[in-house]
């Protein structure tokens, strides 16, 4: 009888520690408890606006919201592509300008202090402050909202990528040195690879900022997108348009996340 | 390659006047093709010591030769080979690309530098040439790191405690791999342990260290042998000899 008992265990269903640490097999995974938590939240969302009777020029309910996102399809469309695109090419300018900096104060360590100073300076200052000097000096077209977009992404790349950079493996560093390399090949073949997890941590941090800072840019001053399309139902009260480009924010927010992880998985796959 | 030093002192530069100082006055001679074992208390110099040789370190205070020329010297002309406690490989490469990649950096041909395949085959790790090393054992990631410090052909090997990580099993095959590669390509060895058995079972001379700051207390010929046997009267009386030695005041000298 114990015996029986005992072979009824399920040990044998355990193939790894992974297995156990990620929770029972058959337990729900990570992306169905956060679709869950989201429809609960707006199942709450819809059924307090209904017993309430919220004013949509206050709170609209989440099926008007998603009923005004389908009737206006192309335009929010359209919009869309225009600031996912600012954002991303912004996150492009800021990524590329924070690495580079990274790259040369790792290579001339004296000129850290200055050009760091310079980048908390440019770092502190109000975004919406520079925003509108941006559309004065460059016009209601992209490049102001790019350029917007890379000012504020570029500080989490540059600062993540110097901690990187600076703190390789002094074992493979004294390796590579024990075969007179030259500085340039410690970076190249040690420092560069070993800061590539702290450059995607950045990346997470940047990429949902890349979305603000093409909002905020066209919300000062623009001919498209989705930020001007919030700025024209925020000034007519309209709530379901502004809420809709909310929602298609957030859901790019969540899109660009995951994507930066999944190709993180990809390329640091030596680590976790 | 033999090595020479001549009164050679270190000290770390510490924050404003203070330094300190890791090595007292150091004199000593190492033959070509000689495996000397350094061993010493912790925190001794032994690492330091090892560093000036291999160039890691400047020789400010005193004189080191390595077959007549400065250590800088050497390293520009790919003669040393350097493994340290960990085996430091680049996970992001496979296998035989982090041997190849000291090859890369050290392009020149060397004499009788083997190819990345031999390496692999020496260490017993051809089938594993494409993996990386985070799906590696722990011993296995240290044969890694054996065949890239032969991959230059250098005629001096600078071990810093290569095998301390191990657990003793591996450690000891380990160490016979590197006695027979010693004896095959006959490099000067210089090799530093913590543990009393490693030294006696490896080298041909024992340096014992005092605490910091290090000096040589003891300069110990080993005239056992090969393969040395634990259980044998002399391997014991060696150890007993070099315990002795250890646990000696740093102001005994006991030269040989």
């Amino acid at each position: 009888m114990q015996k029986t008992r005992l072979e009824s265990l399920p040990v044998s269903r355990v193939r790894d520690t992974s297995e156990v640490i990620a929770g029972r097999p058959g337990a729900p995974s990570g992306l169905v408890v956060a679709l869950g938590l989201v429809l609960a939240v707006f199942l709450v969302w819809e059924l307090l606006t209904r017993l309430l009777a919220v004013p949509v020029y206050i709170l609209p309910a989440p099926s008007r919201i998603l009923q005004t996102l389908a009737q206006n399809g192309q335009v929010y469309l359209e919009a869309s592509l225009l600031t996912l695109g600012e954002a991303a090419l912004g996150l492009v300018l800021g990524a590329t300008a924070g690495t580079g900096i990274a790259l040369l104060l790792g290579l001339w360590p004296r000129l850290e202090q200055g050009v760091m100073t310079l980048a908390i300076l440019i770092k502190s200052t109000p975004l919406v402050a520079v925003a509108p000097l941006l559309t004065i000096w460059l016009g209601f077209g992209v490049l102001p909202k790019i350029i917007i977009t890379g000012l504020l992404t570029f500080f989490p790349v540059l600062v993540n990528m110097l901690s990187g950079l600076n703190t390789a493996d002094p074992a493979r560093l004294d390796t590579l040195r024990s075969w007179h390399a030259s500085r340039w090949e410690l970076l190249r073949f040690v420092r560069l690879p070993e800061s590539l997890p702290y450059f995607f941590a950045a990346l997470k941090v940047s990429g949902p900022l890349a979305l603000i800072g093409a909002v905020v840019a066209e919300w000062t001053g623009a001919s498209g997108g989705l930020g001007r399309l919030m700025w024209l139902a925020y000034t007519n009260l309209n709530l379901p348009y502004l809420f809709s480009a909310v929602f298609i924010l957030s859901t790019a927010g969540i899109l660009i996340y995951s994507g930066i992880q999944w190709v993180e998985r990809k390329l640091v796959f030596w680590e976790g | 390659m033999n090595i020479q030093l001549h009164q050679v002192s270190y000290s770390y530069p510490g924050r404003g006047q203070k330094s300190f100082q890791a090595l007292r006055p150091i004199q000593l001679s190492i033959r070509a093709g000689e495996f000397v074992a350094l061993i010493g208390p912790s925190g001794c110099g032994k690492s330091t010591l090892l560093r000036l040789v291999a160039g890691l370190l400047q020789v400010r205070e005193g004189k080191l030769l390595l077959d007549g020329a400065a250590p800088l010297h050497a390293l520009a002309r790919k003669k040393i080979g350097w493994m340290a406690q960990s085996p430091a490989l680049m996970p992001w490469r496979t296998v035989i690309d982090n041997i190849i990649l000291a090859q890369k950096i050290n392009p020149q041909p060397d004499g009788q530098r083997l190819s990345a395949e031999e390496l692999l085959e020496m260490v017993g790790l051809e089938k594993f040439r494409l993996a990386y090393p985070h799906t590696l054992s722990g011993g296995m990631q240290h044969r890694v790191a054996l065949a890239r410090t032969l991959a230059l052909g250098a005629p001096l090997w600078l071990m810093d405690e290569p095998f301390a990580s191990l657990d003793e099993l591996t450690r000891e095959n380990l160490s016979a791999e590197v006695l027979q590669l010693w004896a095959r390509f006959t490099p000067t060895v210089l090799w530093i342990t913590h543990s009393i058995y490693e030294a006696v079972q490896l080298a041909d001379r024992v340096l014992v260290m005092s605490p910091s700051p290090g000096e040589i207390v003891a300069d110990v010929r080993l005239e056992l042998p090969r393969p040395r046997l634990e259980n044998t009267r002399g391997y014991l009386a060696q150890v007993t000899r070099l315990r002795r030695y250890l646990r000696s005041n740093p102001g005994e000298r006991g030269i040989q």
